[in-house]
């Protein structure tokens, strides 16, 4: 699905991510773990062109996207979340999530100027869509608050949900567990599982908390200053000296 | 041909006080990554404080140039404090509108207490020197003698003193910099007290070399910002050099091109601005990362 | 006060406003920080008046003007809309400076300070607006048109688009929406926008000169577009509205002109901080999205 080939990042003299390799099959869960400042972020960034690879290549799909605009791979099937939620606050819930859908006719100026009626017509049956998931996800009563009002586990679920309407074949979860109370995340956790089981989402997973990673992924690679130090099982890395030495800092 | 040696001095005469104005808007930049467009006006305000000191009350000129430094140095860090602060955390839109505010205020209360007429600074005549086919003013080696103190005097700061091993770490990873709220605050205080003390030596030495207005201040910001984009945002290397290189092309251009005619410099200002914005956006000397948009 | 001083002020006032929709297009919705709108308001009077004086028609100048002014902002666009907003800002303070030097010095063609005289009336349809008042309707009818499209372009999914650029540029782009497209055509409406008031403006005035697009102008209009709330247009036009009835009633108060403008320059300066930092939406927020599409489960 999703193929990372000799990837480098250099932020002047400093190597953030350094010869990293590895891959995703598809309809999976993956886990990218390792210490504070290990390059698991930029990794995600490099990924989702946010950042220029300073070598290396990233496929997806057998397809190279390496540096290609973050829209550009966005629109090809990969979405992401970021590390701080990063919605729009001055919006209401509908309007983030109706934002997500992708080719929307009242998106090109002409339409949006001659055509009101297609526009309404469009816009009324991604609200329909829109709201489905919104009462998967138990949020439908607050889709006309702004973003801004919520609490923090709401607006995860509203940025999980816009994610998802932008119909995605694999997803970047950025430490969507940070900063929620253990019950929700176990909620959210079985989010992730339903969309893989349901939907056949591939997930790519970048998490703090050892507990969910060991629970929720199938696959796990270790990076330790930029490099790859490990890859396998939540079993094999667990049990893997490499990655204990790298996690207590020896 | 002739003329091509006396051009480049006066092109590198004229860039040092662009390089001077064009550093405090890097350092700025560097550590908050928003552009201060006030910060010619603060310039236009030093000049006229030195001005007003020197006519008005008759002190002594070295003094007077000191004593406007200092203040002028206060009223960039007011300037901070009262219109950037309290919108850190806001869109970058709203502090570029209040730098432009600022910077309105500024010229308005130039208008009202000193009038819009140009002012030439009294200074005394003085013959200046021949070196082969240039000539050159004493202000004008004044200004050249100046700048290069002011950049030595900065780079000794940046580098050599706590404040400018802070001011270059936050300019390096602003995130870890909002963990000490503290330091960051007393960093960011001396990055606009250094940028507006340089800006009242750019705009005085502007003020003696051409002649003092209220509109000075907003030619300052043009030609320190071309300066800037030309070296590469929130790198005063940079800065430096692209202060130096404005001020020739610009001497340059309006000779050659525009026939000496000088109304078009800020034209040719420009000109080269676009050309630089379209061929490396980036600056001479600026990275990728700081320009583009996420 | 006379009825001829209320139906200019009246104009005055719809010019203004025409040229804070087109502002709000760009700032308020985009976020986009243009220092050229006053000049490309410029660009569009002289387009406009040397096409008239050469004798085409009214129509002809006005597309003229909007066309050339959203050229001019396609071009400025192009090598910084995908740079960070600074690089916008410098780039349209250096067009702003390179138009009106144009304006003021390129003596053969717009007569430099001197300005354009006798630009003849605008006629349309075989009707002439030579008297104040049905030039007023003229621009009553722009205006109109001009803010029921700009209108449906806040409230459309492309407005929408820009809204959120406006929030967080990153995130559109990693819900997979070239961005740059949306800011584009926001900067050109804009500036099109900008050109059909300088249009209007040439016509009303029937003269003009490179002063009455200086970039105290624009200062003016980011005042106008944030008292009357980013990203609303109806609160342009209220905010518009006071701001010129402010401006114009000043000049009776009878103090020398540049007294008056230093202190309006003052007033205006602090409150636009003041705005900006505590009342950053604005005196009327925007209208408040709802969910048209009712679901079965609630009923």
């Amino acid at each position: 699905m999703l193929k990372v080939d000799n990837l480098c990042k250099n932020f002047g003299g400093l190597k953030a991510v350094n010869q990293c390799s590895f891959e995703v099959q598809e309809g999976m869960i993956y886990g990218l773990i390792g210490p504070n400042g290990s390059g698991k972020t930029t990794t995600f960034n490099l990924i989702t062109g946010f950042l220029e690879p300073s070598g290396g290549r990233v496929l997806f799909k057998g397809e190279e996207i390496t540096g290609l605009a973050p829209y550009k791979i966005a629109h090809l099937g990969i979405g992401r979340t970021f590390q701080l939620v990063r919605l729009f606050h001055n919006m209401t819930v509908m309007e983030n999530v109706l934002l997500a859908f992708k080719d929307q006719s009242g998106e090109r100026l002409f339409n949006a100027f001659f055509r009101p009626r297609q526009v309404i017509r469009e816009q009324t049956g991604n609200e329909k869509k829109a709201l489905e998931l919104l009462e998967m996800l138990q949020i439908a009563p607050i889709r006309d608050e702004y973003v801004g009002n919520l609490g923090y586990a709401q607006q995860k679920l509203v940025e999980l949900s816009r994610i998802l309407m932008t119909d995605p074949e694999m997803i970047l979860l950025d430490e969507l567990m940070a900063g929620i109370s253990p019950a929700f995340a176990e909620r959210l956790l079985d989010y992730v599982r339903q969309l893989r089981d349901e939907q056949g989402i591939t997930f790519l997973v970048v998490e703090h908390n050892m507990h969910v990673v060991m629970s929720l992924c199938e696959w796990i690679v270790v990076l330790n200053y930029g490099e790859k130090i490990a890859e396998g099982t939540p079993e094999q890395v667990s049990s893997n000296p490499v990655v204990i030495d790298a996690y207590l800092g020896v | 041909m002739k003329m091509l040696p006396q051009l480049i001095v006066n092109g590198l005469i004229t860039g040092g006080t662009y390089a001077l104005a064009a550093i405090g808007y890097s350092m700025v930049y560097s550590v908050l990554k928003f552009a201060n467009f006030a910060n010619g006006a603060v310039a236009m305000i030093g000049a006229y404080l030195t001005f007003l000191l020197v006519t008005e009350l008759g002190i002594y000129l070295p003094l007077a140039f000191l004593i406007s430094i200092l203040a002028t140095a206060l009223l960039g860090v007011a300037t901070d404090k009262i219109a950037y602060k309290p919108l850190r955390q806001a869109p970058k839109i709203s502090s570029l509108i209040t730098a432009m505010a600022i910077s309105f205020v500024l010229e308005a209360v130039v208008l009202l207490v000193v009038g819009a007429e140009y002012r030439p600074f009294p200074l005394p005549v003085a013959e200046g020197w021949r070196l082969g086919s240039v000539y050159i003013t004493p202000v004008q080696t004044g200004i050249l003698v100046a700048s290069v103190v002011c950049v030595a005097g900065l780079w000794y700061i940046l580098h050599k003193t706590k404040i400018g091993r802070g001011m270059r770490a936050v300019a390096d990873n602003p995130e870890l910099a909002t963990i000490n709220g503290a330091d960051t605050d007393r960093v960011i205080s001396a990055v606009f007290a250094i940028g507006a003390a340089l800006a009242a030596v750019a705009g005085t030495f502007v003020g003696m070399d051409i002649a003092l207005s209220p509109t000075m201040g907003f030619n300052i910001t043009v030609k320190g910002f071309a300066a800037v984009v030309l070296g590469g945002m929130g790198n005063v290397t940079g800065a430096v050099l692209g202060g130096l290189i404005l001020g020739m092309m610009e001497n340059a251009g309006v000779w050659y091109l525009a026939g000496g005619d000088g109304r078009w410099k800020v034209t040719i200002a420009y000109a080269v601005l676009m050309f630089i914005l379209v061929v490396k956006p980036a600056g001479l000397l600026g990275s990728k990362e700081e320009s583009r948009v996420f | 006060m006379p009825t001829g001083v209320i139906i200019h002020v009246l104009i005055v006032i719809c010019i203004y406003s025409i040229l804070s929709i087109g502002l709000n297009i760009i700032m308020g919705c985009a976020a986009l920080f243009s220092m050229a709108h006053a000049a490309l308001f410029g660009v569009g009077a002289y387009a406009s008046a040397l096409l008239a004086l050469q004798g085409f028609p009214f129509w002809l100048d006005l597309l003229a003007g909007m066309f050339i002014a959203g050229l001019i902002s396609f071009l400025i666009g192009l090598p910084t809309l995908n740079l960070v907003g600074d690089y916008l800002a410098v780039a349209t303070m250096g067009l702003a400076e390179i138009l009106v030097s144009i304006f003021r010095n390129w003596d053969a063609v717009t007569r430099g300070p001197m300005g354009l005289p006798g630009i003849p009336p605008a006629s349309l349809f075989g009707l002439t607006f030579d008297s104040p008042i049905s030039f007023l309707g003229l621009s009553a009818v722009c205006l109109l048109i001009i803010y029921l499209l700009a209108e449906r372009l806040a409230y459309s999914p492309f407005g929408r688009v820009l809204k959120a650029i406006r929030e967080d540029e990153g995130a559109v782009q990693a819900l997979g929406k070239s961005t740059f497209w949306f800011k584009m055509w926001a900067f050109v409406l804009g500036g099109a926008t900008a050109g059909a008031a300088g249009s209007l403006f040439a016509h009303y005035f029937g003269f003009i000169d490179p002063s009455s697009f200086t970039l105290w102008i624009i200062f003016f209009l980011w005042l106008i577009v944030i008292l009357g709330g980013l990203g609303n247009n109806l609160g342009s036009i209220v905010a518009a509205v006071c701001f010129v009835a402010i401006r114009e009633g000043l000049r009776f108060v009878g103090l020398p002109g540049n007294v008056t403008s230093a202190i309006q320059q003052i007033l205006f300066g602090v409150l636009l901080i003041v705005m900006t930092i505590f009342a950053p939406r604005g005196l009327i927020p925007e209208r408040k999205y709802k969910t048209r599409y009712k679901s079965h489960a609630e009923g």
